[in-house]
């Protein structure tokens, strides 16, 4: 069968479609034909281009990575998509997809599934139904499907497998082309062993899971070899395992690989012996993540992660000549529009530019966290009572502590203090 | 795979620029028009909507805005960012604005993007144009209408904007145009508009860095509606042409076979940066005025537009805030100038450079050539002397010590050229540094030596540009040593290389005459002062082939041309006496 797989970002520029590259390599590796198309503000095409290029590929399925933001333009291309091929079917997947309620699926005529589990068994699993015929008679694992009747029905997820290597890598095996991007984006474990409440990666199924040292080495060579030679992790947590992070830069060391990397590390890693490795191996900027200057915010939110040590780390990777990003929040839970100020001094006060990723910005309330699923528990006041069932809270909300007006003029004072006016921030 | 398919990559026009001429009674045709574009313009993109300004304009725009409202509908993907004209020159022309339906519509797309949580669809971004003498607080009220409706609004001035608009709190956050030829119509309004699109373009490829400046600028359609027809671009709607009609069986056609030559881009876009970076820097964009001349100018240049070059590096100095970026515009600016032979404006550009923090060893280096071009190689030598002082690691030392063998080569000095050339060799430039030592040789009566260089040179083998050259002093060297038959073929192949260059007939000529052949000698001069009918000598060398030939008449007259064109060829008056006694 013949797959489409879009990443559509009308307020960023493209980039490598890592997630629904390891989708099309599993496709591919069970005989199917997938492509991956990634799209971005950059993306020059008409209507009539892309319906002209639908109606050569003509897929038989056609899976979308969703986002909150991007989900008029996905529903816009599932649409015409419908018109020009009205055989295909349409796969809502990613994470806004994973953690929707069931009655979105009404609300979305013109997707078929929902990919709840995990995207490489869902779209599988998909596939196979369809090629069955059995599409629309019984629940898919890991899926929710639109029955004949209107009705929803959501198959149990499938277990996905402990060990990522059970993956083909889609750098590996050609589904992915580092000569095509300006920088390679790899995706080396998923999950993380935190449980920050304000994040959906801890209520995602499977748990922490890595690829092998020797895969991740493999991959870097490649794309080193064969693209522009930087590249960056996509991981949810890339530092989830310290001894791991050596491993991979002491490899790209015995291997003479040359690359340059941004990677996020835990501020309580960073040390004296890490820090030349670092910088031996590529790394030009690091990630922290620091969410909030106040350790009472940062209790409420379930970060444990000690400011203080946030501040010496940034100092000391600055020092060693490697850039540093912070990433924070504000209107989190508990926050009061002076801790979010002091947050913006204390990132100040770190020497970290404002730009990039050290742009805040407003606490994002998706389907699948904590916070989200139970907003009220978190003194979290959303600003209106309806939305389309697909959509979560978003930005749009106060808290208890912070209100509309008050977030505002946290979010003109990082806009005051930004370099880049803002831009650049990765959600 | 690949991440974007060629068919789905930078086709798609990103501009569409409406003409809405007032006089256009055909409503519908436009309406048809847009009905068969709007699918084949880019899923995000701009519509211009130039007319009258107003109440006209209000009503086409009026016509068309169904349609837009249904493309938008149709296709959730899609956004569109639109650009009316809007003259007004009062508070009652504002506030009647903002009942306009198009604002309405506009209202209907921003609520939709507070549902879905995402960005508005629908944009209107007005042009505004104030009527001469319009109070500024009534410019500021017009802008702040516009930001009001999460509009980024432009304004339009004509001519010299007076300063009272400048200091208008808005302008900062608006953008600026200004009409140069300050024509109020359409037509004016356009040219404005093309150079600013195209100065968007260049500034866009500056900031991605590394793009090629000169390459056509991003894509674009103009709809003519007065005309009914549709134009590749903004240069090809003023010049007429090509165009096409766009109503066919299935809507609108491509336009790709419409494009018109990169040229002309080249053209268009130099008027349209020496047109728009003065609203740049008006505007509060002073750096990206500077940086778009600065660049762009050294596009020209390398382009082998070296006037356009100049100029443009002048305006960057002009609009530099600091003394770096003043030096490096001012280098730029000597370097272009020294290319078009203005050899006194380019040392004072260099000299300035040097004044203003240039680096001083690649100032005096490329004084040196100034100097090398005048010629005045005393003076040159002096300026290397400086540069190779300065060890300046902007200035390639080969370079340097090849120019200053060239100095001391035309001085005749070629006992200290050599060491130069030694220093200057490297592994590509073997050609030049044989034919060097060759002409040092050569000139040291030292010709068998000569004739090895020359013949290695011609080995390597030299540049195109160069091989007559080689071919020439090869010769040369072969008749220092009277080889006049082997060098022959050598001058033949050199008039081969270059027909027209005098010397390889001269030298051919003489050869021939060396040898008897006084036949094949008479051609060559008679090629010679057919090249060049004021070249005494080859006259005087073309009377002596053929008086030995018999042809004494002929002869005669040969004789008297090369004597009144230079009297004192003492051959050519001994001959002719004795000629005419005889």
């Amino acid at each position: 069968m013949r797959v489409l797989l879009i990443d559509f970002n009308p307020f960023a520029a493209a980039v490598t479609p890592i997630s629904l590259g390891s989708l099309a390599a599993v496709l591919c590796r069970d005989g199917h034909r997938a492509t991956v198309l990634s799209l971005g503000s950059d993306s020059a095409f008409s209507v009539a281009g892309l319906a002209s290029w639908l109606r050569e590929l003509e897929p038989g399925v056609v899976g979308f990575a969703a986002y909150q933001r991007n989900l008029v333009h996905v529903r816009g291309l599932a649409r015409l998509v419908k018109n020009v091929v009205p055989t295909a079917r349409v796969v809502l997947g990613g994470p806004q997809a994973m953690f929707m309620p069931d009655e979105a699926l009404t609300a979305l005529p013109e997707v078929d599934f929902l990919a709840r589990g995990e995207g490489e068994l869902a779209i599988t699993k998909i596939v196979d139904a369809l090629e069955r015929g059995a599409a629309a008679e019984a629940s898919i694992p890991g899926v929710t499907s639109r029955m004949p009747d209107g009705s929803a029905v959501t198959g149990c997820a499938p277990v996905p497998p402990t060990d990522l290597d059970a993956y083909p890598s889609p750098w590996l095996d050609g589904v992915l082309d580092p000569a095509g991007w300006p920088e390679a984006i790899l995706l080396t474990s998923r999950g993380c062993p935190y449980r920050c409440l304000f994040c959906l990666t801890p209520t995602i199924p499977g748990g922490l899971r890595r690829n092998s040292v020797d895969r991740v080495l493999d991959e870097i060579e490649l794309v080193a070899g064969h693209g522009s030679g930087r590249l960056w992790f996509a991981d949810p947590n890339f530092c989830a395992s310290p001894n791991r992070v050596v491993e991979i830069l002491e490899g790209i060391l015995r291997r003479g690989v040359r690359v340059t990397m941004w990677i996020e590390l835990r501020a309580d890693m960073v040390s004296g012996e890490l820090v030349p490795l670092m910088r031996r191996a590529g790394v030009e900027r690091v990630a922290m993540g620091l969410e909030s200057a106040s350790p009472r915010v940062l209790e409420r939110v379930n970060k444990s992660i000690d400011p203080g040590r946030v501040a010496a780390a940034a100092r000391e990777l600055l020092a060693a000549g490697i850039d540093v990003e912070l990433f924070s929040q504000y209107a989190l839970p508990g926050e009061r529009i002076d801790d979010a100020l002091l947050t913006l001094q204390f990132v100040t006060d770190c020497g970290v530019a404002i730009r990039g990723n050290s742009n805040a910005q407003q606490l994002q309330l998706y389907f699948g966290s904590d916070i989200s699923s139970n907003h009220r528990r978190y003194g979290v006041r959303p600003l209106r009572d309806e939305r389309p069932p697909y959509l979560g809270i978003g930005t749009d909300f106060e808290t208890h502590w912070m209100e509309q007006a008050e977030i505002a003029r946290v979010r003109s004072a990082w806009r005051a203090a930004s370099t880049d006016g803002g831009a650049g921030i990765v959600t | 795979m690949t991440p974007t398919d060629p068919a789905l990559d930078d086709v798609a026009p990103q501009r569409l620029y409406l003409y809405l001429d007032p006089t256009t009674a055909d409503q519908e045709s436009l309406v048809d028009l847009i009905r068969a574009l709007l699918p084949d313009v880019n899923w995000q993109a701009h519509l211009f909507l130039v007319g009258d300004g107003g109440a006209r304009q209000r009503a086409q725009v009026d016509r068309i805005l169904p349609i837009i409202e249904k493309h938008l509908d149709e296709h959730l993907l899609t956004s569109l960012a639109l650009h009316p004209l809007v003259k007004f020159a009062s508070l009652v022309d504002v506030d009647a604005l903002k009942a306009w339906s198009l604002l309405e519509l506009t209202r209907r797309f921003q609520a939709e993007a507070y549902r879905e949580q995402s960005q508005a669809r629908l944009a209107v971004h007005p042009i505004f144009a104030p009527a001469p003498g319009t109070p500024p607080e009534v410019v500021g009220a017009a802008l702040r209408s516009a930001h009001a409706e999460l509009a980024t609004p432009s304004l339009l001035l004509a001519g010299d904007p007076p300063q009272e608009y400048l200091e208008i709190p808005e302008v900062a956050q608006s953008r600026l145009f200004v009409r140069e030829n300050g024509e109020d119509s359409a037509d004016g309004v356009f040219a404005t508009l093309r150079a600013h699109h195209v100065v968007e373009s260049v500034l866009e490829k500056i900031a991605d860095g590394g793009a090629e400046l000169l390459a056509p600028c991003r894509r674009h359609l103009v709809v003519d509606a007065g005309l009914d027809r549709v134009f590749p671009c903004l240069m090809a709607w003023r010049r007429g042409g090509p165009w096409q009609d766009h109503r066919g069986a299935d809507g609108f056609s491509d336009t790709d076979d419409l494009a018109i030559p990169v040229t002309e881009c080249t053209a268009c876009a130099k008027a349209s940066v020496l047109s728009a970076e003065r609203a740049l820097a008006l505007g509060g964009r002073r750096d990206e005025a500077r940086q778009l001349c600065f660049r762009f100018g050294l596009a020209l240049s390398r382009d082998g537009d070296h006037d356009g070059g100049a100029e443009l590096a002048l305006r960057a100095t002009e609009l530099s805030a600091c003394d770096a970026d003043r030096a490096a515009a001012l280098l730029h600016r000597g370097l272009s100038l020294l290319e078009v032979g203005r050899l006194k404006d380019a040392d004072e550009a260099l000299l300035s450079a040097a004044g203003g923090g240039a680096d001083p060893g690649l100032v005096a280096y490329h004084r040196g050539r100034v100097q090398m071009a005048w010629p005045d190689e005393i003076e040159a030598l002096e300026r290397f002397a400086e540069a190779a002082a300065a060890q300046s690691p902007h200035v390639d030392s080969r370079d340097l010590h090849l120019e200053m063998a060239l100095a001391h080569i035309r001085l005749e000095e070629y006992d200290d050229a050599r060491p130069h050339l030694d220093q200057a060799a490297t592994a590509d430039n073997r050609a030049v540094m044989e034919f060097l030592c060759g002409v040092c040789d050569l000139n040291q009566s030292a010709a068998e030596s000569a004739l090895a260089h020359f013949q290695t040179a011609l080995e390597q083998p030299p540049d195109m540009d160069d091989l007559g050259r080689v071919l020439l002093y090869l010769a040369t060297s072969l008749k220092e040593l009277a080889r006049f038959d082997d060098a022959i073929p050598f001058l033949e192949r050199a008039v081969a290389v270059e027909p027209d260059e005098l010397a390889h007939h001269n030298l051919l000529g003489y050869c021939h005459y060396r040898l008897g052949r006084h036949a094949e000698a008479v051609e060559c001069f008679r090629r010679a002062v057919a090249i060049d009918p004021r070249s005494a000598i080859d006259w005087a060398n073309l009377g002596s082939n053929l008086r030995d030939l018999g042809r004494v008449d002929e002869a005669v007259d040969a004789y008297r041309r090369a004597l009144e064109l230079d009297p004192t060829i003492g051959f050519a008056a001994e001959n002719l006496t004795r000629l005419e006694r005889s």
